[in-house]
């Protein structure tokens, strides 16, 4: 069974419930976690990450509306066939659309190139939280 | 389908001097872990202490496992763990005294006990006289754990633990409810802990029941436990 790749962090102030998702939702998209990954029992989560069962349970409910996972009844939990992890293609896709709206929206606040294209290299070379680099 | 709550209350109602706890109603199912918050005096020792058969209450106020704890203490105890820091030990080495006290439970795991010794850093050739107050609490915790009750009561298991020992109890906590047959109710002060770990909250002020129900539905997102306990006049 695989091990989440979950870290719970006390200093965020964003509740456990939500790191969790957030954490196995990027961890299905990037495909550290497999199409079809058997997920550990809520009781076993919760012992893992010393959190409530109904931590767990809440996060489960909300990967699981949003398609992430699934339940099999008597089965367990498994992370969701049909989430294919993202194609690099597909990556670059999304990150030109977001980044295109960023753009539209600096030149509307009178920006220039120059001046996006520092704040971009700025940005990347910060370790904003932002970076989903755990 | 029949239910099988480990503690049913009912009309609870124990008076101390000018003080009364009142329980109307109130049940404890399996597979949970039930945080028993509220301020100093508010009623919570002796609500656990009452569940424990330590102190009387009239016939019917009480049920664990379907049994008066007051009138069938030896039924109760052999399956309900109860942890307090004042608990009295027994005068001598924590491996003679473990062993000792193994022979009053049937369900007593040699091995789990040695699990919680390693997990509490806790010497079993030390002995118990000079062990510190955090040392006591450790010892406490793994005697109330090391039969594998189904019911767990925790009295401010907290009080005196350092934070290495605060996490060996959490984690010991949820390891007791990775089985759905059993449950703990843990009293404590550090509202972070509880919130962390509690399925249901059951809060207590001046021996009333002041909210009781799921934790996440008490204390709402964007606010703490300490916050909501503000909010009720119950911190």
């Amino acid at each position: 069974m695989a091990r989440l790749p979950v870290q719970l962090s006390d200093a965020s102030g964003v509740p456990y419930y939500r790191q969790i998702v957030d954490q196995v939702t990027l961890a299905v998209r990037t495909g550290q976690l497999e199409p079809g990954a058997r997920l550990p029992s809520v009781r076993d989560l919760a012992g893992q990450l010393v959190v409530s069962l109904i931590t767990i349970r809440r996060a489960y409910a909300d990967l699981e509306a949003a398609g992430r996972i699934v339940r099999r009844q008597g089965q367990g939990t498994f992370v969701a066939e049909n989430v294919a992890a993202t194609s690099p293609r597909q990556a670059r896709l999304e990150v030109a659309v977001k980044l295109g709206e960023v753009v539209a929206h600096a030149r509307r606040l009178g920006l220039d190139a120059t001046e996006i294209r520092s704040l971009l290299d700025r940005s990347l070379q910060s370790k904003g939280d932002a970076d989903g680099d755990h | 389908m029949e239910t099988t709550e480990l503690i049913v209350v009912n009309g609870l109602r124990i008076r101390r001097g000018a003080f009364t706890l009142d329980i109307p109603n109130w049940r404890v199912e399996p597979g949970q872990v039930i945080g028993v918050v509220g301020p100093n005096g508010a009623g919570k020792t002796t609500l656990l202490e009452a569940l424990a058969g330590l102190r009387p209450a009239a016939p019917g106020q009480i049920r664990v496992f379907g049994r008066n704890p007051w009138r069938s203490p030896v039924e109760v105890r052999s399956a309900l763990g109860f942890m307090s820091d004042d608990m009295p030990l027994f005068g001598m080495r924590i491996a003679p005294m473990l062993k000792m006290i193994s022979g009053y439970y049937s369900t007593w795991d040699a091995g789990l006990a040695e699990e919680l010794l390693a997990r509490f850093e806790l010497d079993p050739r030390q002995h118990v006289d000079r062990l510190s107050r955090g040392q006591g609490t450790r010892i406490r915790l793994v005697t109330a754990l090391a039969f594998r009750p189904r019911l767990v009561l925790l009295d401010e298991p907290a009080a005196g633990l350092d934070l290495s020992g605060r996490r060996a109890l959490l984690e010991s906590v949820l390891e007791v409810v990775r089985d759905p047959e059993r449950s703990v109710l843990v009293s404590s002060h550090l509202l972070r802990d509880v919130e962390r770990i509690a399925d249901r909250l059951i809060v207590i002020h001046e021996g009333r029941v002041v909210r009781e129900g799921p934790t996440d539905e008490l204390v709402g997102e964007g606010r703490t436990l300490e916050e909501a306990l503000l909010e009720w006049g119950a911190a």
